[in-house]
């Protein structure tokens, strides 16, 4: 019973949370006039009961600019329409319904993105042990020199030498997902965050103490360094989210950051606000999931200086 | 040896030495009369190789040479306008979030802990999409979003300084506080950590401006860009990079603004690695 009550509240929570999250950034964008201009032709297409009748008779083919009070009431009722009807509006542009996003583009943008944190850390850990066994060796380094260079090339590059270069019209995932983990600074980034950690580890009491002892190395260090690596990637999930639009968009995928970019071209505001409240859902998971595994791995309370 | 040692240097600073003559040569404006007279547009194709009148061949209508030379200005410009609200903001921020607990340190904790958590690109894009600004406004938030990264670091310095005796010496001798952190501190301690960090802002702002004018955003008619001239590569079909450098299809006006960007950001990375290194050795790490 207290456990139902606990996950009840959380849940409650993390509902205001992401209600006080979404209703800043509708504040940000009621802000711009360009997107008050938008979304005051989307209110008074899809929704012209929600204007009053005063202001409706002006004419509205100029400025569709509308009092403040009505994209209020457009933003509850639009909450609400989610809430219920898993309705997201439609498209200013095309028309079509913003629930679709929540399909293909969402689930395409949410792998590429884990897949290449997920290889990004993988390629470190292998570097990190090339670097730490044979490091004084010359082709080790020059393999690590290598892997630097092609690391600080910027995802666009990356992208569109692969794309154009190799005239891959239809690529596999497999390689936008090697261009998200590697280029851009990210593989070297999180090679020298886990060679610090290591180095910070290993040069602890605790690690000491383990080695008098005789203890098992490994046991002991999967919790300190899970810990570390988990820090990690939610640091560097950020950066990769923002590659993986850019490289969407370079290489053709039709996913999030295609998306983005068009609607940004074609002025889809309410589609911005959708991917705006997506990105912001991302973040938050992504933060929840760090702070979950940091309590679970470790319990002590944390004070902050 | 030791000679060897110095020509690994040699390439940084050979292309660097490059670059800024670049920049010079773009501000300059001064190029021969041939070089700006361009045979008018064809249907048949959208770049000319590489001629006597034009040595790296005509592109869009504009020589490929000018429009290399004069997209190094906008780099260059690119960068310095980035630098000043990093530097304010992440110093601010740093030494803000490292005061006594109170109001204000909770604040810019919380500010890093927003400005951290968003995806940098996605917030210009949304940034332009509403506010439809110039690329510079789009830099000097660039510059402000990535100033936690600045103040993480000043962060940690001033913390790890806080309980040093030479602190509480200053203290005792009855230095203002403003004195104790941006001279004793940031100052006597910290500017490599700056250094190394405006080299790095450095190389980000050029790969941010050349993304943004890629995706089109925020530029105006008359702009010279890498990024800009690579978006226009995309739409010359027969190019290839598999040819030799000499034959009429190699894609020329891709490998050039490929080229200027890679070794510029691989130099400026070298030299903020450089420069962190030597922070470790002073710290006695390596």
């Amino acid at each position: 019973m207290r456990s139902l009550l606990k996950i009840a509240v959380f849940g409650i929570q993390v509902m205001a949370l992401l209600l006080v999250i979404t209703a800043i950034e509708f504040t940000v964008f009621v802000s711009s006039p360009a997107a008050r201009q938008e979304m005051g032709k989307y209110i008074l297409k899809y929704y012209p009961e929600l204007v009053d009748g005063d202001v409706v008779m002006a004419s509205q083919e100029v400025d569709t600019r509308l009092p403040l009070m009505a994209y209020w009431r457009f933003y509850f009722l639009w909450m609400t329409n989610i809430l219920k009807d898993w309705n997201w509006g439609y498209s200013q542009f095309s028309g079509e319904p913003l629930s679709h996003l929540w399909g293909y583009p969402l689930r395409t943008t949410l792998l590429l993105a884990v897949m290449g944190l997920l290889f990004s850390t993988g390629i470190a850990l292998f570097l990190v042990f090339l670097q730490r066994n044979w490091g004084e060796s010359r082709p080790v380094r020059w393999f690590l020199q290598g892997t630097r260079f092609v690391s600080s090339i910027h995802y666009i590059i990356l992208a569109y030498f692969v794309y154009y270069g190799l005239n891959l019209k239809n690529p596999p995932l497999i390689i936008p997902v090697l261009i998200i983990a590697v280029g851009n600074g990210v593989l070297t980034d999180t090679l020298d965050l886990i060679s610090e950690d290591l180095k910070n580890i290993f040069s602890s009491r605790y690690y000491q103490g383990i080695r008098a002892r005789g203890s098992n190395v490994y046991r002991h260090l999967a919790k300190p360094f899970t810990i570390s690596l988990v820090r990690i990637m939610n640091a560097k999930f950020p950066m990769l989210l923002g590659g993986t639009f850019i490289v969407e968009y370079i290489m053709n995928i039709r996913a999030m950051g295609l998306e983005t970019i068009q609607a940004v071209l074609q002025d889809d505001h309410l589609k911005l606000l959708v991917i705006t409240f997506l990105v912001t859902i991302f973040i938050l998971s992504s933060n929840f999931f760090n702070r979950l595994v940091q309590q679970k791995l470790d319990p002590r309370p944390v004070i902050e200086i | 040896m030791r000679k060897l040692r110095r020509l690994k240097y040699l390439p940084i600073g050979a292309f660097l030495t490059v670059y800024f003559l670049l920049i010079l040569w773009g501000w300059l404006d001064i190029f021969p009369r041939q070089w700006r007279e361009v045979p008018p547009r064809t249907i048949v194709s959208q770049y000319y190789p590489p001629s006597v009148a034009h040595p790296l061949g005509i592109f869009f209508q504009k020589d490929l040479l000018i429009s290399f030379v004069k997209s190094a200005p906008s780099s260059f410009v690119a960068g310095t306008i980035t630098l000043l609200p990093f530097l304010v903001f992440g110093i601010l921020l740093g030494v803000g979030s490292s005061m006594k607990q109170g109001s204000l340190q909770q604040l810019c904790h919380r500010l890093i802990e927003i400005m951290n958590a968003f995806p940098k690109l996605v917030v210009l894009l949304i940034y332009a999409a509403l506010f439809g600004v110039n690329i510079y406004s789009l830099l000097i938030l660039f510059g402000i979003i990535s100033a936690p990264k600045l103040a993480e670091l000043i962060r940690g310095k001033i913390l790890e300084l806080k309980r040093e005796d030479f602190i509480d010496a200053t203290i005792a001798l009855g230095l203002p506080i403003r004195t104790i952190v941006f001279k004793h501190i940031l100052w006597y301690h910290g500017r490599n950590i700056v250094a190394s960090q405006i080299f790095y802002i450095f190389a980000m702002a050029v790969l941010m401006e050349a993304s943004l004018s890629y995706l089109n955003l925020g530029i105006r008619y008359g702009y010279y860009s890498w990024g800009l001239m690579l978006h226009y590569a995309t739409s010359v079909g027969h190019l290839s990079f598999f040819r030799w450098p000499w034959h009429p299809d190699f894609n020329l006006p891709a490998v050039l603004p490929s080229v200027g960007l890679i070794g510029l950001t691989y130099c400026l990375m070298y030299i903020s690695r450089l420069i962190q290194e030597r922070e470790m050795q002073m710290k006695g790490i390596l």
